[in-house]
């Protein structure tokens, strides 16, 4: 073999550079069940968007002269304790899920990811003592039993249950990224960044950021179905949106009252809850998986 | 080393007291009189206005707050936990009754879904692709993504209406009927636990994939260990720091979703306790509760950070 046809079978060989984006796409959308997720996803913000003109029925008209229905072509999931109808109960249920969710997130990852890289980064200084010790504080409270109370002290609106659950879901964030950052910290990248003068800003969000930020993403994305979870379980307790408002959790809870006359009340909306926290962590891991920096830039 | 130790100790001290400070003012925040909340609900129709100032001043709550915090504070320390609005009985006595329940079937859960955790994240991150790892993926998968009360209604309508193979609810105390006891047990320690199981094998399962590509374990197949050596020695060790972080949020998960399960089953526990005391501003349940559910926790996460540095020497404590 030629010294050229070797450097050719070497260069053949190599991984392929391209475009991140287009990695992206061709890993992303090579999962089926990605797609579903997605799908799924897409339909909850659709009938969150549109539940006005997706809804058979109006969800607070009570009827009493149809309470009880079993599953029928008027009624696809039958209707409640007051002749409301499941199904729309149900798509007027997706605001309030998607409200919280996003929302909440939103404001706990930020936040939580900025405590903890600066703790994590500053693990000697007594900002990483305060920051984590604050943490302590929070996380010595079950979310739930800390989201129920600080519902009870801010009144049971829909706001108060976003403030209580994305304070609880702070530490998570924040301890999780600590971690990630005196572990990433300790290596030898990190300290030649340092030695060539890097300032801290720009090695905590140049290099130790986006190095955390893969196992973050599944952090944020499994959050997101926790706190849908958390969510539901607050509203199951009764805490969040009040009557006739539509929870899938105080659904689940209503129905559960008649689990022996028609069980179909208490499990669809759990079903629904299911599907979308569900849906929620396999388009996370499907973007773990094509955001993954160790994959960058080969096929 | 034992310095550290020490100083969390102290620190878990003071957060603990803060702790408590927090919620003895957060809890006079709320609208609302606990002693109207408890006339009206147990229905007492006719009190007077003495009577009522009687009781103000029999809890102390006519007392000015920082006052009260201190003096709560002092029996506390004396052991004694102050007494109910609600349930008129001594805080020491309710929580005395209610506890072990909780721990029970929380400790149950709590070590079911370790070991059953661990063992099938283990396993699914070895033998990816295989048949175990396509049986586990999915079902830790629903495992994080039922809620929990959900899955106990389920089970309450499938093995207790529908079967009547188990006790729909309720408590009885392994010493009075054991056998009852565990039978009553089953579903609720299956819906505390499934969370934490799940969470863990997925955890376990990425840690394990992520591990075996790292260059010592390279390393070590090409200098011919057996796969036992590689996998107990090697790559567990490396692969459990993340599940000990989660075994922290596990005991939290385990005790928030007791509130949930004992809600399904209709088990006086702990949890119970804890959401009708919020519901009545029982305060000084509150702040007991508070007390005991903090102080678990934050042995659980000193325990955690500690195991942290015996796992990882790179992790250094200063």
């Amino acid at each position: 073999m030629t010294i050229e046809a070797k450097a050719n079978s070497a260069f053949s060989e190599a991984p392929v550079r391209v475009s991140e984006w287009k990695r992206f796409r061709r890993v992303f959308f090579s999962r089926k069940i990605v797609i579903f997720g997605l799908v799924v996803l897409l339909l909850l913000v659709i009938a969150a968007i549109f539940a006005p003109y997706l809804a058979p029925y109006d969800p607070y008209a009570i009827d009493m002269r149809s309470t009880y229905q079993s599953i029928s072509a008027d009624h696809w999931l039958g209707t409640d304790s007051l002749g409301r109808d499941t199904l729309s109960r149900l798509i007027y249920g997706t605001r309030t899920t998607i409200q919280v969710g996003f929302v909440t997130t939103a404001f706990a990852a930020i936040v939580g990811m900025l405590l903890g890289i600066l703790a994590g980064y500053f693990s000697d200084k007594p900002i990483n003592m305060i920051i984590m010790r604050t943490m302590d504080l929070l996380i010595s409270f079950p979310s739930i039993i800390l989201a129920l109370f600080l519902a009870a002290i801010l009144g049971g609106g829909i706001q108060n249950v976003i403030i209580a659950l994305a304070i609880s879901s702070l530490p998570g964030y924040a301890r999780v990224m600590h971690g990630l950052t005196l572990s990433i910290k300790e290596n030898d990248y990190i300290l030649s960044e340092r030695a060539m003068g890097s300032s801290s800003i720009r090695t905590m969000l140049s290099h130790i950021l986006p190095n955390a930020l893969a196992p973050m993403i599944v952090l944020i994305t499994l959050q997101l179905g926790t706190l849908i979870l958390a969510e539901a379980g607050l509203s199951f307790l009764g805490v969040g949106i009040k009557p006739p408002g539509a929870a899938w959790g105080a659904m689940v809870n209503a129905g559960y009252g008649d689990l022996t006359r028609l069980p179909i009340l208490s499990f669809a909306p759990g079903i629904a809850i299911m599907l979308v926290v569900f849906a929620f962590n396999l388009v996370g891991d499907g973007l773990r998986d094509a955001l993954d920096p160790r994959l960058r830039g080969t096929l | 080393m034992a310095a550290y130790i020490i100083r969390r100790i102290i620190w878990a001290a003071i957060i603990l007291v803060l702790l408590t400070v927090i919620v003895f003012f957060a809890m006079r925040l709320l609208p609302g009189d606990p002693l109207m909340i408890y006339v009206a609900q147990s229905q007492i129709s006719s009190i007077g206005p003495e009577a009522l100032e009687k009781m103000r001043h029999d809890y102390g709550l006519d007392r000015p707050i920082i006052t009260q915090y201190f003096d709560w504070a002092g029996k506390v320390l004396r052991g004694d936990l102050g007494k109910s609005i609600f349930y008129s009985d001594s805080v020491g006595k309710l929580i005395i009754t209610r506890l072990p329940r909780t721990a029970q079937i929380g400790i149950t859960a709590f070590v079911i879904a370790t070991i059953l955790g661990t063992l099938t994240g283990l396993m699914a991150g070895l033998r990816r692709g295989k048949l175990a790892d396509q049986l586990i993926t999915p079902l830790a998968y629903i495992g994080i993504t039922i809620p929990v009360f959900w899955l106990g209604i389920i089970l309450v309508y499938v093995f207790g209406v529908t079967l009547h193979w188990l006790p729909i609810g309720g408590y009885v105390s392994p010493f009075d009927n054991f056998w009852l006891n565990a039978r009553q047990l089953v579903m609720p320690v299956a819906c505390e636990s499934v969370l934490g199981l799940a969470s863990m094998s997925r955890q376990m399962r990425s840690s394990v994939l992520e591990v075996a590509r790292q260059d010592y374990i390279r390393t070590a197949w090409s200098k011919g260990l057996g796969e036992r050596v590689i996998v107990l020695r090697h790559m567990l060790k490396n692969s459990l720091i993340p599940i000990i972080t989660l075994m922290g949020f596990a005991i939290g998960a385990i005790f928030g979703g007791s509130v949930l399960v004992e809600t399904v089953f209709n088990i006086p526990g702990m949890g119970r306790l804890m959401v009708n005391s919020i519901f009545n501003q029982d305060y000084v349940v509150v702040q007991a509760c508070t007390l005991i559910f903090g102080g678990i926790v934050l042995l659980v996460n000193l325990a955690v950070d500690i195991s942290y540095g015996w796992l990882d020497p790179r992790i250094r404590y200063s």
